[in-house]
């Protein structure tokens, strides 16, 4: 009875012991029911190789995902290990919240040289890393082949340039109203859609040094008028109608545009779709500038400011299994289609797309947009408000109501005085 | 020591207002403190705050973008109530002069709105509003009407919204027209009528002084809910298109937990909160004139 | 009968008329969005406006159920709605009652006091009682919820302005008997406020049960999320399935929708107080 007691009281004393000396992190991130259910596979196999490691999942939708993140982090509840878009990378990095991890990087021996190099960029500053990549993903122009079958256009090679793309864009485009085709619809919602075609004619978003705003010189007005006019042709559809990128989408799939611009998770949505008959090349520059299609990657980084040493242990190790080469992450994930390829691995990309379905070509150019075509965003802190500013600008711009230079002149010391930020 | 009826009647005063005044010293009074102490610094919420003055209210009034939203919240505002008084105080005058049968029908499916959750409301009427594949262009084509951007145009988007919002509300208002409208002495319409007066006149002379307590109280709580509103705002345009639809509370929220900027951003909800005040603190004035007493 | 009710044939029948039409605008979007939530998959997009009954099922509801905890989420709310309501009647009554009908210094400041604080946006104080809750070590519970949802001056308007309806002689009498202020407030007074608590309750289900920005803002963990909070999930940014969300809408607000069903005639005769001058 005694010895029966002893051994009881020994398990209960070794179950204690092996709860306490589990770890527990949170690890934040965006996305909807789906995409939740992918997080938490990978925490599953986690933590069946790190059993002495917990994984709390703090999934927010990503329209919320920022603010929540902020939130979190100054109600000292932040996150371990913690997804940040990189369009917020700056900013959070102002806050000091993110880790430099270059030290351990080196110390582990993360092969850094596996990654595309463009989608690593986003997560330095000043040559030091902050994260690792996450769905680095080129924005390439869809075509949709049928439209130009049906206009008897042939489909260009990646080294074509905008002059192809402007002929191209208007042989397509025919009929009114309801049977209106353009040749390219892009929406008016995200500097993204529109900074390549600036990037093109040799301007930028902001000066060299992003200490100024760059959109009031001759040379982006003239482009962003270029725009305008083809929107008033019809060569563009009207930005206004895309509300957002599922609409885009929409009128992709039925016909109504023959190009848009899109990331590889359209891939997936356009695969979903049956018969959609499309293929991918990079943004058309010029001879002179072909790298204008932009590349852009979002971020896992760790907190800074873990006090526990075994937590900070355990965050590095998750954020070790979710993102360096090598590691499970990148197939898991690739596995639940949930993040293109950031490494550079044309097997990945069978994993990653339905190769028995369109596009054909998706490794093919996605190796050539990084060797050749691709860029990433002049990003800086407070890029989603310079957004807020450019955008609905721009958007008046589109329709006409007001000239370029005018409209970009009106915003221009508000921009430069957040660039003028520290 | 005996205390006397008035002490003790005081005593079990305090004791009553004990819990709500405990909650609004935390929950109102100490953030609202607070956060005029926040609209004086720079603050990205996370690193310790720096000390701006009144930095964040010049800036505020010098920022085009802020006299924008001021501008749509005003417009929003105005069409929104003026609207919703009207379409309710007309709704509610027909039930009340024809006393229809299945009255209560009427009421409650016109009132069912008001339970929705907001998201709710601002979802379903996403959809109906869409562009192309919305019910509601779907009808007006059938009847060969063109399909019109309810969301897209910036000339049309603030006015959709404002309906959505009139859709919403209507209800609560014309329930409480109703109760107005029955506690007016019968005696009154009669005489009216008997002096041969028109129906739009016996309303003008009559119902509408009767009634002008509760056509007050709506008007207040209207405006003051209508500078609020945000889910709608945030689900159906999201400020846009070319910042049409943004409103002050949006740009709180925008300021506050999009671009970094708490300080900056209370100080337009201290602005905002101004304006709300001013505007009751008018409505009040100008109502000794006309409500009925 | 009395001379205003509209007795002409044809008026009432354009009264019937109008009224018609606007019960139908009303009630159109909601079963619009039953509709949707019926319709299988691929349907909302290939045939958006059909109608064939043929096609219905109720995949969209449990594929709610299948993606996300919605089950959780609905007790989750109903946890909160319960007691902030609870709350609410509680701390609106007792003061209320004692800014109608107890004399004690400085009543008058303090009441208006209150009702100043009724015109500031909720957005001001968003911030300020997060970084409370996180001192009360509140973050990511429900009573960062349920507390300042129990505060309510509005609701303490309400129950005042009707106290102040209620006869004085009552009171008198109760007091000659040798009642105590809590006696009177319990026995004689709080009995005749029903619609009143009951339009209370339902502005203040309402309130909580609609609440976005502060369970988005205290809330962390997956099984805290109320209702609200999954359907800004399900929404997601790309790839929307109106029919699964249009059901979530539909699941989210059926509850609410029933008790009102239930309670029209009651809720509305309460409501209608509000309006009314006390």
């Amino acid at each position: 009875m005694v010895k029966r007691l002893g051994l009881a009281l020994l398990l209960l004393v070794g179950i204690s012991f092996a709860l306490s000396a589990q770890t527990t992190i949170k690890y934040a991130f965006w996305g909807n029911p789906d995409a939740i259910g992918v997080e938490k596979d990978i925490i599953d196999a986690f933590e069946e190789s790190h059993p002495d490691i917990k994984v709390t999942p703090i999934a927010v939708a990503y329209g919320d995902y920022h603010a929540k993140l902020q939130i979190l982090i100054a109600g000292g509840q932040a996150p371990d290990v913690m997804r940040v878009d990189s369009y917020f990378f700056q900013d959070f990095l102002k806050t000091g919240a993110l880790k430099d991890i270059t030290a351990q990087l080196k110390a582990d021996k993360v092969d850094l040289a596996k990654y595309y190099q463009t989608g690593l960029q986003d997560s330095v500053n000043a040559g030091k890393y902050y994260g690792l990549p996450w769905a680095t993903a080129p924005l390439y122009v869809f075509v949709n082949t049928k439209v130009f079958k049906d206009a008897g256009v042939a489909i260009p090679k990646s080294n074509w340039t905008w002059d192809d793309f402007v002929k191209i864009a208007r042989q397509l485009t025919k009929g009114e109203g309801e049977n209106q085709v353009s040749g390219y619809g892009m929406t008016a919602l995200e500097i993204n859609q529109f900074l390549s075609m600036v990037w093109g004619a040799g301007e930028d978003l902001f000066t060299k040094d992003k200490s100024k705003f760059g959109l009031t010189t001759p040379g982006a007005t003239k482009k962003l008028d270029e725009i305008a006019a083809l929107i008033k042709e019809k060569t563009f559809a009207d930005p206004a109608i895309f509300t957002n990128t599922d609409v885009n989408m929409r009128y992709f799939v039925q016909g109504k545009i023959g190009m848009m611009l899109g990331a590889a998770s359209s891939i997936l949505s356009l695969q979903k779709s049956e018969g959609v008959d499309f293929t991918l090349l990079p943004f058309p520059g010029t001879a002179k500038i072909p790298n204008v299609t932009i590349s852009k990657s979002n971020i896992i980084a760790l907190y800074s400011k873990i006090k526990d040493a075994k937590q900070a242990a355990a965050a590095w190790e998750f954020l070790k299994f979710l993102r360096a080469p090598g590691e499970p992450g990148e197939l898991l994930y690739m596995k639940a289609k949930r993040m293109p390829p950031n490494v550079d691995d044309l097997a990945l990309w069978d994993i990653y797309a339905d190769s028995t379905k369109p596009p054909k070509n998706v490794a093919a150019v996605t190796k050539e947009i990084n060797a050749k075509y691709g860029r990433i965003l002049p990003l800086r802190a407070g890029w989603t408000e310079i957004q807020g500013l450019v955008m609905p600008q721009l958007q008046k711009v589109y329709a006409g109501s007001v000239d370029a230079a005018t409209a970009m002149k009106e915003i221009e010391p508000q921009v430069n005085a957040i660039l003028a930020k520290k | 020591m005996t205390l006397s009826a008035s002490q003790k009647e005081a005593i079990a005063g305090y004791a009553f207002i004990l819990p709500i005044m405990s909650g609004f010293l935390l929950f109102l009074a100490f953030p609202v403190v607070a956060s005029f102490f926040v609209s004086l610094a720079d603050w990205n919420l996370i690193n310790d705050p720096e000390f701006a003055g009144i930095g964040n209210y010049i800036q505020l009034f010098q920022d085009p973008f802020f006299w924008t939203c001021l501008k749509n919240t005003a417009y929003f505002s105005l069409f929104a109530v003026l609207f919703g008084m009207f379409l309710s105080l007309y709704l509610a005058n027909l039930i009340h002069e024809t006393k229809p049968k299945g009255a209560s029908f009427f009421k409650s499916s016109l009132f069912l709105p008001v339970i929705l959750s907001s998201v709710a409301v601002a979802l379903v009427w996403q959809w109906l509003l869409d562009g192309q594949m919305g019910m509601i262009n779907h009808l007006l084509n059938m009847v060969g009407l063109p399909s019109v951007p309810w969301l897209t145009s910036p000339a049309v988007a603030l006015n959709s919204v404002i309906l959505v919002a009139v859709w919403r509300q209507i209800g609560y208002n014309m329930v409480i027209f109703l109760a107005a409208l029955a506690n007016v002495p019968d005696e009154l319409y009669e005489a009216s009528s008997l002096d041969g007066a028109s129906r739009f006149q016996t309303f003008w002379n009559v119902t509408w002084p009767l009634i002008s307590p509760a056509t007050f109280f709506i008007a207040v709580t209207s405006i003051i809910n209508s500078f609020q509103v945000f889910d709608i705002t945030t689900i159906l345009t999201n400020g846009g298109p070319a910042n049409s639809t943004n409103t002050l509370i949006m740009m709180i929220y925008q300021n506050g937990f999009q671009f970094f900027k708490m300080g900056y951003a209370s100080g337009i909800a201290y602005v905002l909160f101004g304006i709300i005040l001013i505007i009751t603190a008018i409505q009040t004035i100008v109502s000794k004139r006309w409500v009925h007493s | 009968m009395s001379t205003l009710t509209v007795h002409k044939p044809l008026e009432r029948a354009g009264a019937y008329i109008l009224l018609s039409i606007f019960a139908f605008l009303m009630l159109a979007p909601l079963f619009w969005a039953l509709l949707t939530a019926l319709k299988p998959v691929g349907a909302v997009f290939d045939d958006p406006f059909g109608l064939s009954v043929d096609t219905w099922s109720l995949k969209s509801f449990t594929d709610v159920f299948k993606t996300t905890p919605f089950h959780i989420y609905m007790f989750n709310t109903l946890k909160i709605t319960f007691f902030s309501v609870i709350g609410v009647v509680a701390t609106s009554a007792l003061a209320g009652y004692a800014f109608a009908r107890l004399k004690f210094p400085g009543r008058d400041f303090l009441f208006m006091l209150l009702l100043a604080t009724m015109m500031i946006p909720r957005q001001v104080t968003l911030v300020p009682t997060f970084i409370l809750m996180k001192e009360f070590g509140l973050i990511d519970d429900h009573l960062s919820l349920i507390l300042p949802g129990a505060i309510s001056v509005f609701g303490m308007f309400l129950m005042r302005q009707f106290f102040i309806t209620v006869p004085i002689d009552y009171e008198e009498a109760a007091k000659i008997d040798g009642a105590g202020v809590l006696r009177r407030f319990f026995q004689v007074i709080l009995p005749f406020a029903g619609s009143t608590i009951a339009t209370l309750v339902l502005l203040q289900v309402m309130a909580v049960w609609n609440d976005f920005l502060y369970p988005m803002v205290f809330l962390n963990s997956e099984l805290n999320r109320t209702l609200t909070l999954g359907l800004a999930i399900l929404r997601g940014d790309m790839d929307t399935q109106w029919n699964m969300l249009m059901a979530a809408v539909v699941i989210s607000n059926l509850p609410i929708l029933v008790a009102f069903l239930i309670t029209q005639k009651f809720v509305i005769k309460g409501i209608a107080t509000t309006g009314l001058k006390g």
